[in-house]
């Protein structure tokens, strides 16, 4: 530890130095905002018709991720900061790179099934996201999902050297993982529904934050911030639907989907 | 961290004594580094256990074949097994990762410095039963050394 007098005389070099040094997840901070960057302009791009927009296989997935990055490595950071702190101080960033691939591979099997969903032509309605932002909140309420938030705390030993210590990185980034998925996947595939609408990340992240970032988790908090989404998406889908009768000519506003063809940060 | 155990151990009704490979501290605990005087933690993460078990009086570098009782300048502190079985069990608000204790042991690494009895590549920690009469089996997931 360094003292209240070294640091005073430290230079601004120094003090960069002791910052990396205290705080060794700093990196995966940055990956989460240059995350959020990207789909805040892709949100910015697609405001209004999130939903109904629709991207080839490969642009959602790299959205989904994306997303999970942004969304959800916010929400592990201490679980990093314990994956660094448990290394050798030479293999501590080798080690959370290790957790955080072993993190994101669970969502990205979800993903996988979440992009398929996607893929389907009638999902591509307000209606959809609303529908499943419900599930969410009735979702918080039961025993799984509380199983699965409990879980996202574990700790397991890791190995200090070698393959060993390798595997032991990635299956705690596995663990905690899965644990999230069973927590959020709703929350999660809701979001995606939407198109990744910065309306539903942002109330999605703070739904998130409202019960993983406090002493007692305030799941009926929670749950309300998930249902004021559901009706946040279920009006714009009655919006969009009365628009449709009453449209002149009755104009099809659904089918079909907008086909974006560039990339996600077009 | 400096060092710590690369597998699962267990811990029964008898002493128990665990080598530890240490390394060379670096970065901000390296011997160069402009750093307040040392801190040195051992860390004792992950127990658990089915069934309930003696608390253990825990020991840094006794010399083989020493009893550690005959030494009470090693005692770092003891471990109380009290709520073993709950926390080694997922439950509504504590996932199963079991019990975890952090001894401050920086007296007994200046002690065994100042003494030459330190080495810099290996650490032994020794656990020490109270009296039990029923089976014990207690598995403890790592054993680290943490100097900052």
């Amino acid at each position: 530890m360094t003292t209240d007098h070294s640091i005073s005389r430290a230079t601004p070099a120094q003090r960069m130095q002791l910052f990396f040094w205290l705080h060794p997840e700093w990196w995966t901070v940055a990956l989460c905002g240059a995350a959020w960057l990207v789909m805040l302009q892709h949100g910015w791009q697609h405001a209004g018709h999130g939903a109904l927009h629709r991207m080839s296989f490969p642009q959602e997935l790299v959205s989904w991720l994306l997303m999970v990055a942004a969304m959800m490595l916010p929400l592990v950071v201490d679980s990093v900061r314990a994956t660094a702190d448990a290394s050798l101080w030479a293999r501590r960033h080798r080690a959370i790179a290790g957790f955080v691939v072993g993190y994101l591979a669970p969502w990205a099997a979800v993903g996988v099934v979440a992009v398929g969903v996607r893929q389907l032509s009638w999902i591509h309605t307000h209606a959809a996201p609303a529908l499943v932002f419900g599930m969410a909140a009735l979702w918080l309420l039961t025993p799984m999902h509380r199983r699965g938030l409990v879980a996202c705390h574990r700790r397991r030993p890791l190995a200090p050297l070698g393959w060993r210590a390798d595997r032991d990185c990635l299956a705690f980034g596995g663990t905690i993982g899965r644990a999230c998925v069973s927590s959020c996947w709703p929350l999660m595939l809701a979001c995606a529904l939407t198109g990744h609408a910065l309306v539903a990340m942002i109330g999605g992240m703070g739904v998130s934050l409202i019960e993983r970032w406090s002493f007692r988790p305030r799941i009926r908090a929670a749950a309300l911030g998930a249902l004021a989404l559901a009706i946040y998406f279920g009006v714009q889908a009655g919006w969009d639907s009365g628009v449709s009768t009453n449209a002149p000519h009755s104009v099809e506003l659904h089918e079909p989907p907008i086909l974006c063809t560039g990339s996600v940060a077009e | 961290m400096v060092g710590a155990t690369s597998a699962p151990l267990f811990l029964g009704k008898e002493p128990t004594r665990i080598d530890l490979a240490i390394h060379q501290p670096t970065g901000a605990a390296s011997p160069g580094a402009d750093v307040a005087p040392r801190r040195v933690y051992l860390h004792i993460e992950n127990i658990t256990s089915d069934e309930m078990a003696p608390s253990y009086d825990v020991y840094l570098n006794v010399p083989p074949g020493d009893a550690p009782e005959e030494h009470p300048d090693l005692h770092v502190g003891g471990m109380a097994m009290f709520g073993l079985v709950e926390a080694s069990l997922a439950g509504r608000d504590e996932p199963d990762h079991g019990l975890t204790y952090m001894f401050d042991v920086t007296g007994v690494y200046r002690r065994l410095v100042e003494s030459g009895s330190w080495d810099d590549e290996r650490v032994h920690v020794s656990f020490v039963p109270t009296r039990w009469n029923d089976p014990v089996r207690v598995r403890v997931g790592r054993i680290s050394l943490h100097i900052e």
